[in-house]
């Protein structure tokens, strides 16, 4: 099986201007889960014989004698460290925060206002959560884990950085029980349910805007997911639905591709090479 | 001939023997104490910042104390405790005053609305003016803080209707009130939030007549929504920080203050069966200790002072066994936690599992 393959595809996008020799930035997008989606898309194009303008790594963990990815994370600080000012490392770590706390609906459901929010749109008869308290716990969570890595990467390179947003919560309640069926079953806790598709989105943008604000802190710039693959109401559309609760598919993967394409190399300025 | 009084009396009776006699940790001011905690017994908590001590204390002992506000079990029980959940029996920051608490009460039960019922501090920043310390950085919207509001005072309701004992010390005399209205507020105007303004705040030091009236009408109030309910009240022996009493020395305010507490405490605990005093006031800063149990800053209560007065409470008030099936819901903090790790099993083996060929 070849998922976990690095992909390092020259762009041969190489060339001149006047007399001066031009060189496409190397991309290197490193992540967890949600790479698989990004890995997929790939492995298509290298099928196609198509352009493969990233080079795509997934952390490597080792669980139940199984093991999963292909760069450790040391690794990918060494990657870091070799790339230039003019490269690109792009993260996708981590990013499920958002599940853990929306996923399942909680014994005594609960609501929350993130700043601007309508409080006429609250759902009725939950308890509300003070935003704050909130933030400070979900966030505390992501300080202790996933920031510590993405500022480790940030530390490592001095490479523009970009942070990849987690895809969207997906708005079909029926299709996340269906999947989760059994888990549900194993956990005991099959009578709960899902929580409503409103909370989860709430979640996915506070996870956002912590981590944009930590991005913003050392000089990540945020990317928000394709908004082709987005629905009017933010929700994931069902043709990037991965088979599970929280992931996107190679078609999410791909949009992910071409959006990286469009901001990295259409926009992305030539450098004279002497 | 009859003997004279004195000799009949027992030894808490007489200075030598029971002040200046036994060491200083020996020393137990308690008069006449006759309720009894046992360990279902549901205690709820309220006062100024002394009252947190005695919180602590109980939660600590494994006693029933009831938290009737726990904040929600989405949130660690530590990320309660900094959002200032189960600090007292609801969240509703230090209560210094006899007004405050009757205020409390009434708005609680919808029969005093004050017209000054927001701060704002900044577009994202509001405040509660009755609680403006209670949740760290504020309310992000005017909308949160009252719907956080509506859900506190329902949890008030539900304190003072199911508690079986109320704690409640008493801090302060002084303090700050509408002009309007007459709500008072638990910290002077423009200090922690809002802005303070002479033409709409005026000061008001209480008198012993109107701390008497104020608990005896909460006492009456309390007893109407819960027949059964006990009183416990003490006297927070941290002094003022300051005094706002025109001319006033800030010693001789404190003393007034303490004084005229105490002796309201006094008075309702002679005319109601159901209200007691208990003598943590006496503990701490009685002569015996000789100022042992403040710090440095002599009005800070130590640890050693604290353990003090809870030791003689838990000698006086209950059989010092704690409880071991308290079983009221809204103690019990498994369930949530079970909820929280089960999620995160669900989500990290999505994780693993995404890498195996799924579209």
């Amino acid at each position: 099986m070849s998922l976990g393959r690095k992909v390092r595809i020259t762009l041969g996008l190489s060339g001149s201007i006047g007399r001066a020799k031009v060189v496409q930035p190397r991309i290197v997008l490193f992540g967890d889960s949600h790479v698989h989606a990004i890995q997929e898309a790939v492995r298509h194009r290298v099928n196609r014989r198509a352009n493969v303008p990233v080079e795509v790594r997934r952390l490597f963990k080792e669980k139940n004698g199984k093991t999963l990815g292909d760069t450790p994370f040391d690794g990918i600080l060494e990657v870091g460290a070799s790339l230039s000012s003019n490269d690109v490392m792009v993260s996708v770590i981590g990013g499920n925060q958002h599940a853990v706390f929306s996923t399942i609906q909680h014994p005594q459901p609960f609501d929350f206002l993130l700043p601007g929010d309508d409080p006429a749109e609250l759902m009725e008869g939950q308890a509300v959560l003070p935003y704050r308290a909130l933030y400070d716990y979900f966030s505390s969570g992501i300080r202790g884990g996933d920031a510590k890595s993405i500022e480790a990467l940030r530390a490592s390179t001095q490479a523009r950085m970009i942070h990849l947003a987690a895809p969207p919560p997906k708005g079909d309640n029926s299709f996340i029980e269906n999947y989760h069926d059994t888990r549900f079953a194993e956990e005991n806790i099959a009578s709960l349910g899902i929580s409503p598709p409103t909370l989860r989105m709430k979640f996915w943008r506070l996870q956002n805007r912590i981590i944009g604000e930590l991005c913003a802190k050392i000089g990540i710039e945020l990317m928000m997911p394709p908004t082709e693959a987005v629905d009017a109401d933010g929700f994931l559309k069902a043709e990037c639905f991965a088979n599970d609760a929280t992931h996107a598919n190679d078609n999410y993967g791909e949009l992910v591709l071409q959006q990286l394409e469009l901001a990295l190399i259409g926009r992305s300025r030539p450098v004279k090479v002497a | 001939m009859s003997p004279q009084p004195y000799q009949s009396l027992p030894d808490k009776a007489f200075w030598r023997r029971t002040v200046a006699g036994p060491a200083p940790h020996d020393v137990d001011p308690v008069g006449i104490f006759e309720l009894r905690i046992e360990p279902q017994t549901k205690v709820a908590t309220a006062g100024s910042c002394f009252a947190q001590h005695i919180s602590r204390y109980l939660r600590k002992s494994g006693f029933n104390y009831f938290v009737a506000e726990q904040g929600h079990p989405i949130l660690s029980a530590k990320a309660r405790t900094a959002n200032n959940y189960g600090l007292f029996s609801a969240r509703f920051g230090n209560v210094y005053t006899a007004r405050q608490l009757l205020q409390m009460f009434e708005r609680a039960y919808g029969r005093f609305c004050p017209a000054e019922d927001v701060w704002h501090q900044a577009e994202d920043v509001v405040l509660d003016p009755f609680r403006p310390t209670t949740q760290p950085g504020g309310f992000i919207s005017e909308a949160e803080m009252r719907l956080d509001r509506a859900q506190h005072l329902a949890a008030v309701r539900y304190m003072f209707e199911k508690l079986d004992v109320f704690v409640f010390t008493l801090g302060l005399t002084e303090c700050w009130r509408s002009r309007s209205d007459g709500a008072v507020f638990p910290i002077c105007p423009g200090v922690e939030g809002g802005q303070f303004d002479a033409d709409q705040h005026e000061f008001y030091n209480q008198s012993t007549e109107d701390v008497i009236a104020d608990l005896t009408a909460f006492r009456d109030a309390l007893v109407a929504v819960n027949p059964e309910a006990q009183i416990i009240f003490t006297v927070s022996p941290v002094p003022l920080v300051a005094t706002a009493e025109p001319g006033a020395n800030v010693l001789s305010a404190t003393t007034y203050s303490k004084s005229v507490l105490r002796v309201s405490a006094e008075a309702l605990r002679r005319r109601f069966e159901n209200v007691h005093y208990f003598p943590s006031y006496e503990v701490i800063t009685g002569a015996f200790n000789r100022g042992a149990y403040y710090a440095a800053d002599l009005r800070n209560v130590l640890e050693d002072g604290v353990g003090h007065v809870m030791r003689l409470f838990m000698q006086h008030a209950t059989s010092a066994e704690p409880a071991t099936d308290a079983v009221d819901p809204h103690v019990d903090q498994t369930a949530p936690s079970d909820h929280f790790s089960a999620a995160e099993r669900l989500v990290e083996v999505e994780c693993d599992e995404v890498a195996f060929d799924r579209h």
